[in-house]
This record gives C-alpha cells, sequence and structure tokens, in this order.
C-alpha cells in the first residue's frame, strides 16, 4: 500500500513539474481574449472617426470615440502587463503597439473631413492593425487548441471586422478620401459583399455553437441586425439611422466575445 | 414577506432594491416608449404610400426608427439573461422582422400585415409592461397616469392611421381604426382637461397649446374643405412632441 502511494506521489509530483514547466494556458487564452478585443476596438475606433468625419450622429460619435480610445489604452495595459516575460516576440509586439497607438489616438481624436487626416488616421491604422494581428498570430501557436476550434476564433474576429468595413465602405462609398482607406482597410463597393461575408462567418459560428442557448442568442440577434445592416445598404438607407442600430450592434458583439470565451471554459 | 426576498435577490446582485426599481421604471417607461415608436412607424410607412414625395415623412420616418433602436436596446439589454426572456424574447424577433420590412415602401396590401406586426410588438409590449407593472405599483402607486399619457400619445398616432385607412382603398380589417380609437383619445384629452395631472397644470401654457392642437387636429378630421391628409401628419407630431414635453419638462437647476 505505501509503495502504491509513493508511486501516485511521484507521479504527481513529475505531472505537476511539467506542467508547470509549460505556459499556464488558461493565461493565455484570456491574454487572447484581451488581444481579440483589442483588434476589434481598434477597428470600431477607425469607424468611430470615420462616423465623425461626416459628421454623423456628432454627439454620441464623440461619445464612443473617446470612450473608446480610452478603453484601447486599458486593453494595451492589460496586454502588457500580462504578456508572459519569457515570450519575447510577443512582449517585444507589445511594445510597438503601445508606440503606435497613443500618436494614433492623438490624432484620431480630432478628425477632420478632408485627406490629410485620412491620410495620417489611416497610415497610423494600417501599422497598429498589423501588430495587432501577428500579436494573435503568434499568441495563438500557444493555446494548444485544435485547427476547427482556432478557425472558429478567426471567425469570431473576422465577421465583427466585416460588418465594421462594410459600413464604412457604405459611408464614404462616395467620398473622396475612399481612395485613402479603400486598400488599408479592404474596403468593398457599397458594403453588401462585406455583411455577406460576416453573415457567411455567423452562420458557420451558429452551426457549431447553437447548442450552447445563450450563445445561440446571441449569435442570431446579431445575424438579424447583420442582415439589417445588408438590406439598409442595398436600399440606401440614410446612415443616420444606420448608425444607431450599429451602435447597439457592437453593444451585442461585445457581451458575446465575453460569452464565448465563458462559455468554452476559457476564462 | 415577498418584498424580503426581492430585496435579497437584489442585494446578491449588488443592487439596492430602490436602484433596482429605479432600473425598472426607466425599463417600463422605455417599452411605453416604443409602442408609441411603432404606431408612428405604422402611420409613416402608410403616408408613404400615398404621399412619398412629401417633404416631413423621410426625417420622421428616420426620427422614429433611431428612437425604436434606442428603445427595443434598452428593452432587449434589460431582459437578457433575465427571467422573461424566455417570455418575451420573441419580441426582438418580432422588431427584426418589422425594420427589415421597413425599409422599402410597401404595397398596400402589404401594409396591412406591416401594420398588424406592428400591433403584435404593441400587444406583447403591452403583456410586458403589464409584468412590470405589478412590480413597481408598491413604489409608484400612479402608474396609471403615466401609462395613460403614453396611450394618448398613442392613440393620436392611431387615429391619423385610422384616417388615411377610412380614406383610401385598404383592407377591411382596417376600416374600424378610426373608430375604435377616436373616441378613447378624446376622452383621454377630456381627463387631461378636467383633472389635469401635476406635471400638467405646472405648465398652463403647454397644457393650453395641447388642447388647442387637439381641437384644430380633430376639427380636420371631418374638414369637408380640403384633404388634410398632410396636415394631420404634422399635427399628430406637434401634439406628441407638446404631450411628452408637458409630463418631461427640463427640471430648473436654481431655486430662484
Amino acid at each position: 500500500m505505501k509503495r502504491q502511494l509513493l508511486f501516485v506521489g511521484i507521479i504527481g509530483l513529475l505531472t505537476a513539474m511539467r506542467a508547470g514547466a509549460q505556459y499556464d494556458l488558461h493565461r493565455l487564452t484570456a491574454l487572447y481574449h484581451t488581444a481579440l478585443e483589442l483588434r476589434t476596438l481598434t477597428e470600431k475606433t477607425m469607424t468611430d472617426a470615420i462616423v465623425l468625419t461626416r459628421e454623423i450622429q456628432p454627439y454620441r460619435a464623440v461619445r464612443h470615440l473617446n470612450e473608446d480610445a480610452d478603453r484601447l489604452e486599458m486593453l494595451v495595459g492589460h496586454l502588457e502587463a500580462d504578456t508572459p516575460r519569457d515570450m519575447q516576440d510577443l512582449v517585444r509586439t507589445v511594445r510597438r503597439i503601445e508606440k503606435l497607438l497613443v500618436p494614433w489616438l492623438m490624432e484620431i481624436k480630432n478628425p477632420e473631413p478632408g485627406r490629410r487626416f485620412a491620410r495620417v488616421a489611416a497610415k497610423g491604422y494600417k501599422k497598429l492593425a498589423a501588430e495587432e494581428a501577428f500579436y494573435l498570430h503568434t499568441l495563438k501557436k500557444y493555446l494548444g487548441m485544435d485547427d476547427e476550434t482556432l478557425a472558429d476564433l478567426d471567425r469570431v474576429m473576422q465577421f465583427y471586422i466585416d460588418a465594421q468595413r462594410g459600413f464604412v465602405s457604405y459611408l464614404l462609398k462616395d467620398d473622396p478620401v475612399r481612395s485613402v482607406y479603400g486598400p488599408v482597410m479592404d474596403l468593398k463597393g457599397d458594403g453588401t459583399a462585406l455583411f455577406d461575408k460576416a453573415l457567411t462567418q455567423v452562420r458557420k459560428l451558429m452551426s457549431r455553437y447553437s447548442a450552447e442557448p445563450s450563445l445561440r442568442k446571441a449569435l442570431k440577434s446579431m445575424y438579424a441586425d447583420l442582415m439589417f445592416f445588408r438590406e439598409a445598404v442595398q436600399r440606401g438607407y440614410r446612415p443616420e439611422v444606420f448608425y444607431i442600430s450599429f451602435e447597439k450592434f457592437d453593444g451585442k458583439y461585445r457581451r458575446f466575445l465575453q460569452l464565448f470565451f465563458e462559455k468554452n471554459k476559457w476564462i | 414577506m415577498k418584498k424580503v426576498i426581492w430585496g435579497l435577490v437584489m442585494m446578491v446582485l449588488g443592487l439596492s432594491p430602490g436602484e433596482a426599481q429605479t432600473d425598472m421604471r426607466a425599463l417600463y417607461e422605455s417599452i411605453l416608449e416604443m409602442q408609441v415608436a411603432s404606431m408612428r412607424l405604422s402611420r409613416d410607412k402608410l403616408y408613404e404610400i400615398y404621399h412619398p414625395d412629401f417633404e416631413l415623412l423621410q426625417p420622421d420616418m428616420a426620427r422614429a426608427i433611431s428612437i425604436s433602436e434606442d428603445m427595443m436596446a434598452r428593452i432587449t439589454d434589460a431582459m437578457d439573461g433575465s427571467e422573461w426572456e424566455r417570455q418575451f424574447g420573441a419580441v426582438e424577433d418580432v422588431w427584426n422582422h418589422l425594420r427589415l420590412s421597413m425599409m422599402s415602401p410597401l404595397a398596400p396590401e402589404e401594409y396591412t400585415r406591416f401594420h398588424y406586426e406592428c400591433v403584435t410588438l404593441n400587444r406583447y409590449l403591452d403583456v410586458l409592461a403589464d409584468t412590470l407593472e405589478a412590480r413597481l405599483e408598491s413604489r409608484y402607486p400612479h402608474l396609471d397616469r403615466v401609462r395613460n399619457r403614453y396611450a394618448l400619445r398613442q392613440g393620436i398616432y392611431l387615429v391619423n392611421t385610422g384616417y388615411m385607412t377610412r380614406h383610401h382603398e385598404l383592407a377591411r380589417s382596417m376600416q374600424h381604426i378610426l373608430d375604435e380609437h377616436l373616441p378613447r383619445v378624446r376622452r383621454r384629452v377630456e381627463a387631461l382637461k378636467k383633472n389635469p395631472p401635476p406635471e400638467a397644470s405646472a405648465s398652463i401654457s403647454l397644457l393650453a397649446a395641447v388642447l388647442n392642437e387637439w381641437n384644430f387636429f380633430h376639427y380636420n378630421l371631418s374638414n369637408p374643405l380640403f384633404s388634410p391628409e398632410k396636415t394631420l401628419f404634422s399635427m399628430a407630431n406637434t401634439l406628441n412632441l407638446h404631450i411628452y414635453l408637458l409630463f418631461n419638462r427640463p427640471q430648473k437647476s436654481g431655486k430662484s
């Protein structure tokens, strides 16, 4: 009996030592959640600034821009604090993000119509988005998830980004500054194609996660929103009205993101 | 005993019972405001059929949709994860369907369905408002007055819709709207005149304006001299705004 207990104890000790040598997966997944929020919020902040240059719902748009900018800084702070020090590539990327974020936010907090602002904002956005994407890409390798789950994580991010870009495509449909934002943000036509893409991603997510009632409900609700946006751009709905709905969609997405990670027991 | 349990639940949720009741009161008014907005949308869609180039129409529709989006977001956010979600989750589905139908002009036969979808949404919201009212009545004893003033605003849009359906060839099921709602609105205006609630008597001039506007609106419903459709549209909006202001005047900050 004593021998058996000793054996079990040694095995347990070895397992614990091995786990300690690896990264804490739970912590890394939480970090991924933060980075995903950062990436999608950068996209949203860019949209906020473009909305402001078009003077659509200016009071709401200013409030959102300021709130989003504050949250971005907070999220980068979290990333900096939580990225394991021995993951040098990630640590360096966070530093680069921080360095790019502050001047970009200073610039876009005072948006103005015209090409000068558009050039500065788009340039900063391009660099920032690339670094954020690199961070996510690098971190993903450490998560130890199967390919299908990793693809789902991409879908969760991509449908939101496509929706934001669909909206911006619509806003800038006939605007001369479109040529500045277009190549950087991958804008397409009046946004219909991007909303279609987003709808496809959500449909795939629904097929995978509809067993969980809260996720099904959240996805269904966002799917209905995306359908509405798609119809709205196709029929040339006024952006002033569209923006209110779009703002609500963002709130739903933030809640969904939290729920998605919680229900999968990742955070 | 019920109150104690409710208080304990709220404590666990990190809210004081007072705070929770205040939130529920705000939700209650959002539901009622959404009911007004849905009837306004129905009225606007009807005008879109017969007066598509009316200059006030598109801005009004945009305003009504903005209000609806705001109110629906408040309602669905409040229901999210709550005990009501299963019971009233369909509200969101009906709204999603409605807002899709709203985007393109409707043919008269499509309008009938649209109007009854608005009515369905309204009924759901009615039941939700009843449920909330039962919880709030201990703290707010005069909720019926609140509901009445929203019902008055809703009724004005319905009378406007009823006038249009009476004078245009629409489904038979829509011919009764005017007869059904005009007496109700008239009774509510009479009650407002005879026994104005404290908020309303605080602004006599606004109350007088509302009563005057109602007289003018009412007169135009049977005006034989010219077609008052556009006048009724503007009057319904003015009346609504003034009734809203009558009960929601901005508070003065100073005591002087």
